[in-house]
């Protein structure tokens, strides 16, 4: 099974959930994301630190009035590593299918056996 | 999940980009003041025509005009959006062709409802009395009372960008 293309940093289910998130969008308000992946604001402030130095992620900092905001938006860098990460996820599932399907057309005879490394 | 995840984790994975993606484009949910402020704004402009001189009712035609523009502006930035309570800006590429071609059907129909009949000389309401404060009035209350359920229905329409394409981040397999 290829896995060449699992991104090990998006393979965390919550770094997956923040860029998915903003895969959506142009840019998200750092509340918005904090309560979409029910997190606080120092696990996202982590989080983002690990994607923003993987270069996945860019922050920026503002005020509106003179409340402070701050704002996370995913770089084309990000993009291309959730798209292959993406890619890479249906392939493993694909086969898992394939692997299935061929399974019950042989009449339930086991396929080759594939051990998780 | 190990650096290979399982055909099971992977599927999950899948699934929750999906949904996140969902969640993204629900954040687009107008705030109700909003919706208030428009549906005002709609009968006033309408009701002015019944209430006002021809050339006084230009003004909230043009009060309309004026905030409808500066509403779209705000959003394509991020402290204006912060303003109006939108915490953030959907891509074009992740919204469905289905939520495009229905807004652009939406706005033609809405043209035509608007132009045909005074152009064919059917004049449905001009013997009713108030007939702009009325119109004015059933639109305002629409907008400010079923905003949020319309809304809802146009962002399950957008949802499903790029679905089904190779490489689309929708979780689609």
């Amino acid at each position: 099974m290829d896995n060449s293309d699992v991104d090990p940093l998006l393979l965390d289910p919550t770094r997956l959930s923040i860029v998915s998130l903003l895969a959506a969008t142009d840019w998200a308000e750092f509340g918005w994301v904090r309560d979409a992946v029910s997190l606080s604001d120092s696990a996202l402030s982590k989080q983002v630190t690990n994607l923003s130095g993987q270069g996945y992620v860019e922050v920026e900092k503002g005020y509106v009035g003179k409340r402070p905001r701050t704002w996370l938006n995913l770089t084309p860098a990000g993009r291309d590593a959730l798209r292959s990460h993406v890619e890479a996820l249906q392939r493993i599932v694909t086969q898992a299918q394939r692997t299935g399907e061929a399974h019950t057309a042989s009449g339930g005879q086991p396929p080759p056996s594939k051990s998780r490394p | 999940m190990e650096d290979h995840p399982t055909p099971s984790e992977a599927a999950r994975a899948l699934h929750d980009v999906d949904e996140r993606k969902k969640q993204a484009i629900d954040s687009t949910r107008r705030p109700r003041w909003i919706d208030v402020v428009f549906g005002l704004a709609i009968f006033a402009m309408l009701a002015s025509h019944d209430f006002l001189s021809e050339e006084a009712a230009r003004y909230p035609v043009l009060i309309v005009d004026v905030l409808v523009v500066v509403y779209s502006l705000l959003l394509r930035t991020r402290r204006g959006a912060a303003i109006l309570g939108q915490p953030t800006r959907v891509r074009r590429d992740g919204i469905s062709r289905r939520f495009t071609a229905c807004s652009i059907a939406v706005l033609v129909a809405a043209i035509l409802i608007a132009t045909l009949p005074p152009l064919l000389g059917v004049r449905v309401l001009i013997g009713v009395p108030y007939w702009h404060t009325i119109v004015g009035a059933v639109l305002g209350l629409v907008l400010i009372f079923l905003g949020r359920a319309l809304q809802n229905g146009m962002n399950a329409l957008a949802y499903g960008g790029n679905r089904g394409k190779r490489g689309a981040l929708d979780g689609q397999f």
